[in-house]
């Protein structure tokens, strides 16, 4: 960090990411409102919605059916993963020429430390704009940005920059920028953040920050005093660049609570599949396999396995999965929601085995056979080369499976907590049979 | 029964007893010690189906008899008692234990519901000198696998070696394998080969680690008996057929390497810090062992070593590697190599008695 310069932290954020991706695939969506999660006769959520989709009151994280009420004219998508994954690969590649010290923050946004490259580059104002406008001319994509001394500051300048502007506030000015904003707009305030805080009669952040912290302390917990200091537009949390990801998590809602168990294990091997890939193209593997059930009535339960030998072979992953699974399983009870959780990673390797017979060098086999189909998918696409008992659990061939989502959204979707979850759903991707698609890497 | 005993011995008596009850009993009557009072000795035995312990101390019967108690009030009130005379006596209800100015009650369990324990009866079959016995558990026993979906591997391979009139022990969970050859005196020509639980042996080690006594071993009704002292473990046998082993065993025409123990141990234990699995690169005059993890860190150390044969990179679990080494039983240790993708064999230096083989990993 240089001592005497102040700090320079950049947020920069896609705007409407994966609906700008749509309309970059499919030119005709330009201005019409896009809905980003499926159908709304399914079960889902909106994943992501454009600024006109958003003007009729539609939000992310919305159930789609509640979404196809307020604006049943909008474009409803499943969503390409694959796609977006690429993009926000494309755009890391941009941010990477410029600095090191880049934290990412999910699929469509990311922190980067500036203070370093004024030597190189220039002042960090006029870096921000050459990022902005390489992404625009690139990639044909709309970014919004924030800079300042902080994390916080500059995530929230991004937020009050968008659509597609850039926001600076300089060394001195983070506490008078925020002061007017409404408390919502800091990271970390949600809806029931937001009304115990009105209940105290505090509706900005200057009267947030007028606050003692103890007061907010007694209020909030800890999370109080952290959300005081923000308030003042203090915040010394360093960047977190290439933080390992502790686990890896794919899990899926079935369109209909389901009885039919081997629907279930099928799409266990799927996840098992996922999650395998996503380890394998980090180069890791899991000493420690869980699966999450959820019943019909919200009761929800994980099972743990650890293993003596690291894997990154689904096969593997899937049979313990399954035993856990059986573990887990009340019969005659629906299910809604079955995921799967990799933990305890380490650096992959495969460990063969001594012994002659029908298992012999199967592992080994196994390894390669794995290699092929991943380097396959990474050109064709996921859904390229399926197993026989999952071919069916597509969206694009079955109906029943409503979606797959990431345990976050992030890039390598890999980096999720064990507990799994995310907010928005996303598809699973389809078939490359749009125009226009990138040539590789979805 | 009415018995007194010396605490110290009757305290001893019932912990050794009690390795035998497991943890997690499946029927309540498992939890318990059985005691018998017949002919001056006092003796308590326990088991958990799979494994059962009988075990003997003198003592002064006033009144035979038998009764079942639960082991761990039983070890827990011995192990607090003062020094001195202990008396037992059991009742109708309660096993009653005495002692200076103490009475303790403990609730009896049907003697009858106690499943047959087995008694020693006739002559061993061989007998091993009890510190060959116990390292020999020791080296091979880390082998063992503990998948129970593949109870053969959860056992040790106990098999008669006419050549040398001795017995091999080797274990293995597939990934690699180790075995060791024993001398015994006696003959081994009665002995019939067995699988005995991994488990099993460890307990035997343990019971046997605290004696210079030689461990005597005999087949009685399918089931593997040990004998240390007034100690008789006895086991049952896991069915089934053991891998062929012989045929792994590299031939190392590719390359050899000898180095000391100590040192190879302590450069795997700083590797291991740093990943799970060791590129193991073995040049002209060193090794050079590496481990990274992606996003955490890496090691990379170079140790020297009398090499001879081919320059080669190998793979290893870095805990199957150490588990290895560390069992060597000299301060040398002798490597030998014939493919990255095939087995390597570790052993002692100079010796066949021990030998450890382990499957690579393949690196990506």
């Amino acid at each position: 960090m240089n001592a005497t310069k102040p700090r320079a932290i950049l947020h920069i954020d896609m705007d409407t990411f994966f609906c700008s991706v749509e309309r970059l695939l499919d030119p005709a969506l330009e201005g019409r409102p896009v809905i980003v999660g499926g159908d709304p006769s399914q079960r889902g959520v909106v994943a992501a919605c454009s600024y006109e989709a958003r003007a009729f009151g539609v939000h992310s994280a919305m159930p789609l059916a509640r979404a196809g009420r307020l604006c049943p004219q909008a474009v409803y998508l499943r969503g390409d993963f694959q796609a977006y994954l690429y993009y926000s690969r494309r755009v890391r590649d941009i941010l990477c020429e410029y600095t090191p010290t880049i934290e990412p923050a999910g699929i469509d946004e990311a922190y980067l430390d500036l203070t370093g490259c004024r030597l190189a580059f220039g002042e960090p104002a006029v870096v921000v704009r050459e990022i902005r406008a390489r992404i625009a001319a690139e990639l044909g994509l709309p970014a919004s940005a924030g800079l300042s001394t902080s994390k916080v500051v500059s995530k929230v300048g991004s937020k009050v920059a968008k659509p597609n502007g850039f926001v600076e506030v300089p060394p001195g000015g983070e506490a008078g920028f925020l002061a007017p904003l409404p408390v919502e707009k800091l990271p970390g305030v949600g809806p029931v953040c937001s009304t115990t805080l009105t209940d105290l009669g505090i509706r900005t952040v200057g009267d947030l920050a007028l606050l003692p912290p103890e007061a907010l302390e007694s209020v909030l917990g800890s999370w109080g005093r952290v959300l005081s200091e923000h308030a003042r537009g203090e915040d010394r949390r360093r960047l977190e660049p290439g933080r390992a990801p502790k686990s890896v998590s794919r899990e899926t809602t079935f369109d209909n609570d389901t009885i039919d168990y081997e629907l279930v294990r099928c799409t266990l091997l799927l996840l098992a599949e996922k999650c395998c890939r996503a380890l394998r193209a980090d180069g890791l593997a899991t000493t420690r396999i869980a699966v999450k059930l959820r019943h019909s009535d919200f009761r929800t339960y994980m099972k743990f396995r650890t293993l003596k030998v690291p894997t990154d072979q689904e096969q593997t992953v899937f049979a313990a999965a399954g035993e856990l699974f059986e573990g887990l399983l009340e019969r005659g009870v629906r299910i809604r929601l079955v995921g799967v959780a990799l933990s305890g990673l380490v650096g992959a390797g495969c460990q063969g085995e001594l012994f002659e017979g029908p298992a012999a060098g199967r592992s080994l086999k196994l390894d390669s056979l794995n290699e092929s189909i991943d380097r396959i998918r990474e050109r064709f696409g996921f859904s390229s080369i399926l197993r026989g008992s999952t071919s069916e659990l597509l969206p694009d061939r079955r109906s029943s499976l409503r979606d797959t989502i990431p345990g976050r959204l992030h890039e390598a979707a890999s980096e999720g907590s064990a507990a799994g979850g995310g907010g928005a759903a996303v598809r699973v991707p389809q078939p490359a049979t749009r125009s226009g698609r990138p040539p590789r890497g979805c | 029964m009415i018995v007194s005993c010396d605490r110290e011995k009757l305290n001893s008596l019932v912990q050794t007893a009690l390795r035998g009850v497991s943890s997690r009993v499946t029927m309540p009557i498992l939890s318990g010690l059985l005691i018998n009072a017949e002919s001056g000795e006092l003796v308590a035995s326990s088991t958990d189906l799979e494994m059962s312990i009988r075990t003997r101390v003198e003592a002064s019967v006033k009144e035979s008899g038998s009764t079942v108690v639960s082991g761990k009030l039983l070890g827990d009130i011995m192990k607090s008692l003062p020094p001195g005379e202990v008396t037992v006596e059991s009742g109708e209800k309660y096993l009653v234990v005495r002692s200076t100015g103490g009475e303790y009650r403990i609730k009896e369990l049907m003697p009858e519901d106690f499943p047959q324990i087995p008694v020693w009866s006739g002559d061993a079959s061989f007998k091993v000198q009890g510190g060959s016995f116990i390292s020999a558990i020791h080296q091979t026993s880390r082998a063992s696998s503990s998948d129970e979906k593949r109870p053969v591997l959860t056992g040790s391979l106990i098999e008669k070696n006419l050549e040398s009139s001795g017995v091999r022990m080797v274990a293995t969970d597939s990934y690699r394998l180790a075995w060791k050859d024993v001398e015994v005196s006696g003959s081994v020509a009665e002995w019939e080969d067995c699988i005995i639980p991994t488990k099993t042996l460890n307990e035997v080690a343990r019971l046997a680690g605290g004696s210079d006594a030689d461990v005597e071993t005999k087949m009685q009704d399918k089931q593997a008996m040990f004998r240390i002292g007034t100690m008789v473990v006895t086991s049952r046998l896991i069915e089934g057929q053991f891998p062929n082993y012989k045929q792994l065993i590299p031939k190392g025409e590719k390359t050899t390497v000898v180095l000391a123990k100590e040192d190879l141990v302590a450069v795997v234990r700083r590797a291991m810090i740093f990943g799970h699995n060791i590129r193991f690169g073995v040049y002209s005059d060193h090794l050079r062992l590496t481990t990274e993890t992606p996003e955490v860190g890496d090691s990379k150390e170079e140790i020297a070593a009398e090499v001879s044969g081919e320059e080669m990179e190998i793979g290893f679990n870095a805990g199957y590697l150490l588990d290895g080494v560390l069992a060597v039983d000299t301060e040398k240790i002798e490597m030998r190599f014939d493919d990255p993708q095939k087995p390597a064999l570790i052993k002692d230096f100079e010796s066949e008695e021990f030998k450890y083989i382990i499957m690579p990993v393949r690196l990506r």
